[in-house]
């Protein structure tokens, strides 16, 4: 037993806390930025396609309502509208979970 | 585009659904398992290792702290020894002086009553001293012849005059 | 790798292996693009026992990656989805490692690239739309279709937003199939048509000008190999969240 030994458990007491926090809290602050970074190009790729897509789904869709009813073109306008807005509204949820990611 | 070729669709899609089928047993039954086991046995033995770690800490803590508590005690324990021996030498210090204190008054008292006596004694020779002065004296003078007890009637009369 | 190919598209074509096969009266002939997705699986399968056989405490390299890609993709399902997802794990691995792989061997020489076909990449899209639905009626029953109805919307406006929301589901399988497919072959037709500049070069002797273009092919393969991977993250990503919305309800 010597002079120092309360300091030397303290320091001990230090290493075992950063043990558990590493083990426990999981990552440190890089790897954290790095997945932020992954999960904001995932995000420009699924924005990416949105717009496309609703238009020719709703095209596609109203292409078929008006081949069965016969009321061509007036469903092939009004859903390629709808597949435009639902391409919005796809692009701007994206959006906010970005937010709500970068938070 | 030979992607759009509808005749390829069919044979796709059996075969995709084979290896997928497949490869989601592999994966659930098999191998994940497995990952699992060993990453979960790796937490468990960290996990294990910081609580020993944390345990061995709390054990050298209590060893420092039943040292620390011993030295305090020692000294504890030194302290009032000391406190005590020095009580003991005060106290002895005091009956010796209280001792000579007493001897001491005794002697003056044997000392004064001795003092007294010879005083008194002093004083009563001073008296025959001093009448067979008176009549001699007297004798010496007149020539009359003074009786030795009537002198020192006399010189008490005058030492109680006097007095 | 394009030696033999004439067209940019030739490396798409599906040839059959061995005879004709037909169930129900559908051709389900085995073929390149089939043997590819078995060796995927076989890959797969093989790459992770191996990697995991010494269940080392202290990982070699192998077993850090396989370990790596476990943890990747259980820490991806509980980021969206919760610990709900948890179930749901060797699902969404599965879904992760066959893209992946797919992808990955796609780049090698004459390979066939599975995820280049958009029937395969719809019909894993569809599958996961299919499944992602079943869990929402599964665990909130009819209450499930409340999930079209936009909270907060004024009611003058739910005839408008209610197709609209329905719509944006229904196109999440295409858009997660198109994307994938797309990448594939975009990449691929470039790689193609660069090596065709860079054979006859390299074969004429003109060594200098078919220099740009390898060095062109070798920084497109590397950007290549960069999407294979994230598009394999992409689309387990997009997974999770579809898994997330059927798990809680909320968008």
């Amino acid at each position: 037993m010597t002079e120092n030994d309360p300091e030397r458990l303290q320091k001990l007491d230090a290493r075992l806390k950063a043990a558990r926090e590493r083990i426990e809290g999981g990552s440190g602050a890089d790897r954290q930025q790095s997945a932020a970074d992954s999960k904001l190009a995932a995000a420009g790729w699924r924005m990416s396609l949105e717009l496309v897509v609703g238009i020719v789904f709703g095209l596609g869709l109203g292409w078929l309502v008006d081949f069965s009813l016969g009321t061509k073109p007036w469903f092939m306008i009004i859903f390629m509208f709808l597949g435009l807005a639902a391409g919005i509204l796809n692009i701007m949820r994206t959006a906010r979970d970005i937010q709500r990611h970068q938070r | 585009m030979p992607q759009l070729d509808p005749t390829s669709f069919s044979p796709q899609l059996f075969w995709l659904a084979i290896a997928f089928i497949l490869l989601y047993l592999l994966m659930s039954r098999l191998v994940l398992p497995r990952v699992g086991k060993v990453l979960g046995q790796r937490e468990e033995r960290i996990q294990g290792n910081l609580e020993k770690a944390v345990k061995l800490k709390a054990e050298a803590e209590e060893v420092l702290a039943a040292y620390q508590k011993s030295i305090a005690d020692a000294r504890a324990e030194a302290h009032s020894a000391l406190n005590q021996a020095a009580a003991e030498i005060a106290a002895a210090t005091a009956a010796r002086e209280a001792d000579f204190a007493r001897k001491l008054a005794e002697q003056t008292a044997v000392a004064e009553s001795r003092i007294k006596v010879s005083k008194t004694q002093a004083l009563a020779d001073i008296r025959t001293v001093a009448g067979d002065l008176a009549a001699a004296m007297t004798s010496k003078l007149t020539g009359v012849t003074v009786n030795g007890s009537d002198a020192g009637g006399a010189v008490e009369a005058v030492l109680k005059e006097r007095a | 790798m394009a030696a033999e190919h004439h067209s940019p598209l030739e490396q798409f074509r599906v040839e059959h292996i061995g005879g004709n096969l037909s169930l129900g009266g559908y051709d389900i002939s085995f073929n390149n693009s089939a043997l590819w997705m078995l060796i995927a699986v076989a890959a797969i399968t093989v790459f992770m026992l191996v990697g995991i056989r010494k269940q080392a405490v202290v990982p070699g390299r192998w077993q850090a990656l396989v370990e790596f890609l476990y943890d990747f993709v259980a820490n991806m399902l509980k980021e969206n989805v919760g610990n709900e997802g948890r179930k749901y794990f060797p699902w969404v691995f599965s879904i992760f490692m066959f893209v992946l792989f797919c992808n990955l061997f796609g780049l090698l020489p004459n390979s066939f690239t599975v995820t280049s076909h958009i029937i395969v990449t719809f019909a894993l899209a569809l599958m996961v739309f299919i499944i992602v639905t079943a869990i929402g009626f599964i665990r909130h029953g009819l209450h499930f279709l409340s999930f079209f109805v936009p909270k907060g919307a004024p009611a003058w406006l739910l005839p408008l937003m209610i197709p609209i929301e329905i719509i944006s589901y229904f196109i999440r399988p295409m858009s997660l199939s198109v994307r994938l497919f797309a990448n594939m072959v975009a990449g691929h037709v470039m790689l193609v048509v660069l090596g065709s500049f860079v054979l006859p070069l390299g074969l004429a002797g003109a060594y200098i000008s078919g220099i740009v273009p390898v060095a062109a092919i070798t920084a497109i393969i590397g950007l290549e190999f960069l999407i294979a991977c994230l598009q394999a993250y992409v689309f387990t990503i997009l997974t999770c969240i579809y898994l997330n919305d059927a798990v809680h309800m909320n968008h």
